[in-house]
């Protein structure tokens, strides 16, 4: 190997980094370390003039290798890669030493111990740029068909945006219907929409599409490979319905002596065990709840197959089997929502105990012209219309309490500031009450909205509920402090409507295990950068949009939606993907074939062929991580991630402690 | 300065970190003033001045003279309604219990507290336990109590400066 010839660039980052370290002094020192030419510093790195910076002198023919020491390489390795390039040298020639995160940051007390460490940590990386090879990305072909998970706002949003770029699109989803909670909404803040008026169209579309597929009722059970390639097994669940042949008529619903609680009106209203689950469903089929199925559970019944049979389509099918689909994929998006915080565990409020508290969802079933009163607001216990309603805020949410989400739920000011908007429409006599911790109102015409509730005469009081009982009359009593007077208030209402939170949805984890990515440490998905990199994840060409990464409203998750459709876009539209080269890399020389690397490889990325007569490991470029443990098994020493070869880690090593 | 109007010169904005380093009370920062811990306080419900989320202000604040005035910190039954019902962990009851801590340091102790304790240190019990009392427990079946162990009482007396807090700074 010839002499290499480094040049170190100091970024100061204004003051975040200089205004802590000496990088004048850590300039002088770096001068002097074996390999470097120049070293020089500048206020802004990876502004344009510091970039050419780097740039002249790489023309120059002065420097051979580059050494960054500025912020983490996850924010600005790829902008100084592109100079390398734009300058001719091999993008993998460039180190990156991190002085702010690691450093500056972290010890911003200790200006001369920082100063001190700037020098090791720029030292290390020197000692390994030293070793640093030229590489070629790697390239692979990607598919153009695009897996959606979840059938909601978010997942019909990327897969419309995703058809309509001419992407082939399979939409799975786990119910019956697509749909999802914005299906169940009345109306959406702030501009009031119909919210089915503003989703049937585009549930329409999305079914009608040429290049979309729906899997409903229906689940992802596995998913193998990587970006551009992805292996994904679908479980088909039965409706025990020929979806070919049913017309979606109702006969058999009307005939079917079941009933129970219905999942899509929140138990407000009962549905038969076969039933349609809403009726702007799609497919608009009937489907069989086999758990209270007569057939299911006696093997007697079978009313529905009979009156379908002699009067309609004949479309009832009692055989019917799960059936498990396997489809290749480009991407994968997923848009999974939310579950709603079950407040039954929150004894002081009565849920589950007293009929009229009820959550908001049921509420606005309730307030649906769909629904089961056809928009008549109505005391469950007792049929009659409530003069008093209570919202109770913050159910579930922002608090430590076992059980309960540390989190804001986001949506919850504003749909109670809704939900008490339309009470005042329909019954302008009715007395609606707020309770509330702090209000959040912070989209755009949101504050708006809540001056308009206000305007209305609704109430609002400050303080947290602690307790609700029923007195004799059997109205509900809710006891709390409004902390603005100081007065702990007991007051009666007809009826209280909790404001439960957002929570992960129903299989998080599981769906997070099969797709290999993390969740946050409140259950939901992971994004890899909450603000450079909100739809991606830590996968390469795994995305994520909606609630399923937190609590959010319909406008956030929409935007979000066609942020990851655009991402999946972005990703696919060149045919083929670029992987990063740092993978393992055998030397086929050196290698004897023993396959202890393959045993070790969590990714089934290598294998151990016969090549010309002798065993030899191989690596699948694609599904390698490069995490290294291959190379720490070999005896040889003949399996090496490319440019973190343990000679380079050596060198970083004694390069501080030899 | 109206009594409706904070004088903020009164206030210590150190004192929140003084209380903080009492365990049992780290968590006063965080409180968002919600008031769950106030509409279920027994107390609350009969002294119109003590509410435990009140309590939390004025600590936060540092309001030591408002805080350790009318023997509010005092008024607290123990219960732990509070504790259990608050959303960000603040513990009100142990928080009102280092605030006593610091009172009772600064020789701010109301006269019945004081009483209790002037009878633990010469007696080695809090209450005189009348004949009356000894005769119920015989009735009931239960041993007769021991004589407290004065020796032993003194070296923890000694220890947790007890009789300093009596008589010490009594008259502060």
């Amino acid at each position: 190997m010839g002499e290499v010839r480094i040049g170190v660039y100091i970024c100061h980052c204004g003051t975040n980094i200089a205004g802590v370290v000496d990088v004048e002094e850590v300039r002088k020192y770096v001068e002097g370390l074996p390999g470097v030419v120049l070293a020089k510093t500048y206020p802004y790195m990876c502004s344009d003039p510091g970039q050419n910076l780097i740039k002249e002198d790489i023309e120059k023919g002065l420097i051979d290798r580059v050494v960054v020491a500025a912020c983490s390489p996850r924010l600005h390795e790829p902008t100084f890669r592109r100079v390398l390039r734009e300058a001719g040298l091999n993008p993998y020639l460039l180190e990156m030493a991190n002085i702010r995160e690691q450093c500056s940051w972290v010890h911003m007390r200790e200006p001369k111990k920082a100063t001190e460490k700037a020098k090791d940590i720029i030292r290390m990386t020197v000692a390994k740029a030293r070793l640093l090879s030229p590489l070629q990305p790697v390239e692979v072909p990607a598919r153009q068909e695009v897996l959606v998970i979840g059938g909601g706002i978010a997942g019909i949003t990327a897969a419309l945006d995703l058809a309509n770029a001419g992407f082939r699109v399979y939409l799975v989803e786990r119910a019956p219907s697509i749909g999802g909670h914005m299906a169940q909404l009345d109306k959406t803040f702030p501009t009031m929409d119909c919210s089915q008026c503003i989703l049937t169209p585009r549930m329409v579309d999305v079914a009608r599409h040429p290049n979309v597929q729906l899997f409903t009722n229906s689940e992802v059970v596995g998913v193998e490979g990587f970006a551009g390639n992805f292996k994904v097994k679908v479980l088909k669940k039965p409706y025990y319905v020929d979806l070919d042949k049913c017309t979606g008529c109702g006969l058999c619903v009307d005939f079917c002596p079941i009933e129970v609680p219905s999942e899509f009106d929140v138990g407000m209203a009962p549905r038969k065990a076969i039933y349609i689950p809403f009726p702007q469903a799609i497919p608009h089929v009937a489907v069989i709840d086999p758990e209270h199925c007569l057939y299911f559970m006696k093997k007697k019944c079978m009313v529905c197959e009979e009156v379908c049979q002699e009067l309609a389509a004949g479309a009832i099918d009692f055989s019917q089997q799960p059936e498990e689909v396997e489809l290749d994929v480009g991407t994968i998006i997923v848009a999974t929502g939310y579950d709603l915080y079950d407040p039954t565990q929150d004894e002081e409020y009565g849920y589950g105990r007293y009929e009229d508290v009820i959550t908001a969802l049921q509420m606005e079933r309730l307030l649906s012209a769909s629904g089961p009163t056809r928009g008549e607001i109505v005391r469950p216990s007792d049929k009659e219309k409530p003069k008093k309603v209570a919202y109770i805020q913050c159910v579930g949410s922002r608090s430590l309490r076992p059980g309960h989400a540390s989190y804001c739920s986001r949506v919850c000011c504003m749909y109670a500031i809704k939900q008490a908007l339309q009470l005042k429409e329909k019954y302008p006599d009715i007395d609606v009450c707020i309770f509330y911790i702090d209000l959040r109102t912070f989209g755009r015409g949101y504050e708006e909205f809540y001056w308009r509730a206000q305007e209305h005469g609704v109430r609002f009081i400050r303080g947290k509920v602690a307790e609700i009982w029923r007195s004799r009359n059997g109205r509900l009593v809710v006891r709390a402090e409004d902390t603005l007077t100081g007065r702990v208030l007991e007051e009666e209402f007809d009826m209280v409507v909790l404001s439960a939170g957002l929570r992960p949805s129903k299989g998080t984890e599981e769906l997070a295990a099969l797709l290999k990515i993390p969740l946050g440490p409140d259950g939901f998905f992971l994004e890899a950068h909450p603000k450079l990199r909100p739809v991606d994840t830590v996968v390469d060409g795994i995305f994520v949009c909606g609630t399923a990464t937190g609590p959010k409203d319909i406008v956030d998750t929409v935007a979000q939606a066609k942020a990851a459709a655009s991402s999946a876009m972005a990703l696919l539209s060149r045919g083929k993907i670029v992987i990063e080269p740092f993978v393992a890399a055998v030397d086929e020389d050196r290698c004897r074939g023993c396959g202890r690397c393959e045993e070790v490889c969590e990714f089934g990325a290598v294998a151990v062929e016969e090549k010309d007569g002798r065993l030899v490991a191989h690596v699948n470029e694609a599904l390698c991580k490069g995490c290294g443990a291959c190379s720490v098994r070999c005896p040889t020493g003949a399996i090496k991630v490319r440019n973190f070869r343990p000679e380079q880690i050596r060198a970083m090593v004694s390069s501080v402690a030899g | 300065m109206s009594s409706l109007i904070l004088d903020m010169r009164e206030a210590d904005p150190k004192f929140k970190y003084r209380v903080k380093a009492i365990p049992g009370a780290e968590k006063l920062t965080v409180c968002f003033q919600c008031g769950a811990c106030t509409p279920d306080c027994p107390v609350a419900k009969r002294v119109d001045i003590f509410r435990p989320r009140r309590i939390v202000r004025l600590a936060l604040f540092g309001f030591k003279k408002r805080l350790f005035s009318d023997n509010l910190l005092w008024l607290c039954l123990g219960c732990f309604g509070c504790t259990e019902m608050c959303p960000q962990g603040v513990k009100p009851t142990e928080l009102i219990e280092a605030l006593r801590e610091i009172g009772a340091e600064e020789g701010i102790l109301p006269p019945s507290i004081k009483d209790m304790m002037k009878a633990l240190l010469s007696t080695g019990r809090i209450h005189r336990i009348t004949k009356a009392r000894e005769r119920t427990r015989t009735k009931m079946g239960l041993p007769a109590l021991e004589e407290p162990n004065m020796e032993e009482l003194e070296i923890v007396f000694a220890s947790s400066g007890l009789a300093e807090l009596v008589s010490g700074k009594e008259e502060k």
